[in-house]
């Protein structure tokens, strides 16, 4: 009882201030559902360097990691949909709608704000590896069933989906070897403990470009500009630009003039100088990123439907 | 390379680098000694005061932040008995029982010498040595990986104290609650009940402080209220340092420990963690002078402990700078900071910023001399706190405690199971099963399965596949005869329970 009336209270004390005074009046929070220093937490990090200066009361970012990314989006969709909670979206929580671990559904529970990158990723091996091509790749594993070892971070998430997808694409049928991290995969790429993996090119392209590892494709529409010599899928006749996504979005039912601030606020926040200093120097401007609240929607939905076909293929889900 | 050398000691002296260097390790000092406050959380909070920086200053920073938290894990530990890292457990065990000797201050030198030793060995192998170091850690596959867990493991006879039986029981509940979480290779959830918060696995530091700390402050509570049995009179730096005959003694362990702790750290799949817990138990099986004294307060364990996981800094730092690929998560935001400054740590970093890269080597090894003073001025300070009644110091860890529970993942759940495992903890404690097996249980089961798994799934299920090369055979065995062996020794006098 005492908790239903000071529930109440919160809520009517909350409301006030709704009805009179301008958004925000306090800080933001972002939350990123990943552990601080990855590639979620990092790009978050660099944008909230561009939507400082713009708000009164600052921005604070908030690492949430655990449950595969499901946990922070719990959290996000069990606060007050008023515009002070915005969660860092990636592909994991598109993948999470086919299979949801918890209450929280992506695509029920949130209202995307727009989505700010499309990642690129490459086909690796290792420097010294015995394939120069890609079709020699794809002949041998065509003749060999299973012998291609590739390594990803999460079995039954994007990391899987996108290894196999490719590789089935091209009518090969690799065994996929789940690891922790991609520091781990990388070091067992150049060991030569396993063929290869499907990765975001930012988090090799170092490595590649000392001739430690190998990219044989990038997978897009087309030549990364960062290894101008190296094939992109689609001029190899492979239909396949898949991408790892990252959008912001809000718990639904956020009232719609704060959802064209916060969008107001993410895109002059891309502009400036210290965001787009990042997403050039990792290469994350490659793919135009940026699609408005519908288009991004619409994208998500497409998506989940691409990874609920593989996932069924991959048996995860019936 | 001289000319290198002396171009980066004039930067890194610069005033604005100098301060950097004391700021960032006296946050390291702090975010290591609080249990909530990982180091790999202290270096990303430094890490958006960065951006705007000069990238020297922002690494000397950085760097400061890295070790001093490191180092600082260990200072609650010997003092209250709380993990402020989870590499710094086997400091609990054998530190913190040398403290309630009334041997605080002692423990705290010992401590502090021999983690800038290893700090400093580390770093120095790392400048000589980068090549031949990267080299062998790329060598580590799963099979290799997995060998490293057994041997690892094997030590738990030197851990058990008394009783055998009860050692590889708590082992194997430390192994069991390895496996609560997402299975890492099919994406199973296990033993989650249903649970967001178990989905990752239970987190070493909340049953960690749960099972050491908290249990033993319901011990402690017991007792009729008294002072603390740590508190001592500091005599002075000169009355206090440990003599060097000391250190001639344990000759061997003050090698050995720091070049498993280079080597260990420089592995991408293990780190500080893990290589503390095999240098502590090497030290545990190998001990020629009072074994009896493992688990309750045997210096030479935290020699061990505290050379390797401050020597896993430089190994680390290795396998960062000379591949880009960072050993353990603090190196992961190390390499971060890389990115927010627009360069890349690797093979080509030394012709592209050779100014960074010897910078950063300069830089460790004046953090570590920094540190020797910063911690070395203080610990007079801190052997003050234990002069505090026993009712007020224990409130104030548990606090400690559950402050550093709850902001691991911001979560109340945290702070639950904490308290769950120091009821385990407590009974344990009470039925005389020793805790530091259960705890090398967790930390290396993990490792133990999923490259168990990934080694079978890349021979193609043979198990012939874990003993083709040479290293995991060379573990292998080692692990088998540190197994086997005790069981044909001797028995040199009664072994207390």
């Amino acid at each position: 009882m005492r908790r239903k009336v000071t529930l109440g209270m919160i809520f009517v004390l909350g409301l006030a201030p709704l009805a009179f005074a301008d958004f925000p009046e306090r800080a933001i929070e972002i939350v990123v559902p990943f552990g601080a220093g990855g590639g979620s937490d990092t790009a978050a990090r660099a944008l909230v360097e561009g939507l400082k200066p713009q708000l009164k009361h600052g921005v604070v970012v908030t690492n949430m990691p655990g449950g595969g990314a499901t946990k922070g989006m719990l959290h996000v969709a069990q606060q007050p949909a008023d515009g002070y909670t915005v969660l860092a979206v990636t592909t994991s929580h598109l993948i999470d709608a086919v299979k949801p671990k918890t209450r929280a559904n992506i695509l029920t529970d949130f209202d995307p704000l727009c989505r700010i990158q499309l990642d690129t990723s490459s086909v690796t091996v290792s420097g010294t590896s015995q394939f120069k091509t890609l079709s020699d790749l794809i002949e041998f594993g065509r003749k060999n069933p299973k012998a291609l070892k590739f390594a990803g971070t999460s079995p039954g998430g994007w990391s899987e989906i996108q290894t196999v997808a490719f590789f089935k694409k091209v009518g090969v049928d690799v065994t996929f070897v789940p690891f922790d991290s991609g520091a781990e995969i990388k070091a067992a790429i150049i060991g030569g403990h396993i063929t290869g993996a499907v990765e975001e090119l930012a988090e090799t392209l170092p490595l590649i470009q000392a001739g430690k590892l190998k990219s044989l494709c990038v997978i897009m529409e087309k030549r990364h500009p960062a290894l101008p010599d190296v094939p992109c899928s689609q001029e190899l006749g492979i239909d396949y630009t898949h991408g790892l996504m990252r959008a912001w979005a809000v718990k639904k039912g956020t009232p719609q003039e704060r959802q064209k601030f916060l969008l107001e606020l993410i895109r002059k926040g891309m502009e400036h100088p210290t965001y787009q200093k990042f997403v050039k120097e990792n290469h994350l401007d490659v793919r135009p990123g940026f699609l408005g609240p519908e288009e991004t929607r619409k994208y998500w939905e497409e998506q989940v439907e691409f990874f609920r076909t593989v996932l069924k293929e991959l048996g995860y889900v019936n | 390379m001289t000319v290198h050398y002396l171009n980066a000691l004039a930067t890194i002296l610069a005033p604005e680098n100098l301060i950097a260097m004391v700021l960032g390790s006296l946050w390291g000092l702090l975010a290591g000694a609080l249990p909530g406050i990982s180091t790999s959380m202290g270096v990303v909070l430094l890490l958006s005061f960065t951006y705007t920086m000069p990238p020297m200053t922002a690494f000397v920073l950085l760097v400061g932040a890295y070790l001093g938290g490191i180092t600082g894990g260990s200072i609650t530990s010997i003092l209250f008995g709380i993990p402020g890292e989870p590499s710094s457990v086997p400091t609990v065990i054998e530190g913190h029982s040398l403290a309630k000797q009334g041997k605080a201050s002692y423990a705290m030198w010992v401590y502090l010498l021999c983690s800038i030793f290893g700090g400093l060995f580390s770093t120095l192998v790392m400048i000589l040595a980068t090549p031949l170091i990267a080299d062998f850690a790329l060598r580590f596959g799963p099979a290799e990986y997995f060998a490293l867990t057994v041997l690892g493991l094997s030590v738990v006879s030197g851990l058990s104290g008394g009783s055998l039986v009860k050692g590889f029981l708590s082992c194997f509940f430390g192994l069991f609650l390895a496996t609560v979480g997402t299975d890492g290779i099919t994406g199973e959830e296990r033993f989650t009940f249903g649970t967001v918060t178990l989905l990752g696995g239970f987190n070493f530091v909340v049953v960690m402080v749960g099972l050491l700390a908290v249990s033993e402050i319901f011990l402690e509570a017991e007792e009729p209220f008294q002072e603390y049995k740590g508190a001592v009179e500091y005599k002075g730096l000169l009355g206090e340092l440990p003599p060097f005959s000391l250190f001639k003694r344990y000759w061997i362990t003050m090698i050995r420990s720091p070049i498993i702790g280079t080597i260990v750290g420089a592995l991408p799949g293990a780190g500080a963690t893990i290589a503390s817990f095999l240098a502590y138990g090497e030290a545990a099986r190998t001990a020629r002078h009072e074994p009896e004294k493992f688990g309750r307060g045997a210096v030479e364990g935290l020699m061990a402990a505290e050379c390797a996981n401050n020597a896993s800094t430089g190994g680390s730092m290795t396998i960062l700078l000379s591949l880009g690929i960072p050993g353990s998560n603090t190196t992961a935001m190390l390499l971060a900071a890389f990115m927010i400054h627009g360069m890349q740590p690797g093979p080509l970093l030394l012709s592209t910023r050779p100014d960074i890269l010897y910078g950063i080597f300069v830089a460790m090894i004046l953090t570590n001399l920094l540190l020797l003073v910063l911690v070395g001025m203080s610990i007079r300070l801190f052997l003050q706190l234990n002069k505090l009644p026993y009712s007020i110091f224990s409130a104030t860890i548990l606090i400690l405690c559950v402050v550093g529970a709850y902001g691991l993942n911001n979560s109340m759940d945290d702070v639950l199971l904490m308290f769950a495992f120091s009821i385990i903890g407590y009974f344990m404690r009470k039925f005389q099963v020793p805790v530091a097996p259960c705890i090398l249980g967790l930390v290396l089961g993990d490792l133990a399965e999923l490259s168990l798994r990934r080694a079978l799934l890349l021979s193609g299920g043979s198990i012939l596949g874990l003993v083709s090369s040479p290293i995991s055979a060379i573990l292998l065995a080692g692990a088998t005869i540190s197994v086997v062996y005790p069981l044909f020794k001797k028995p040199k006098g009664i072994r207390g329970v």
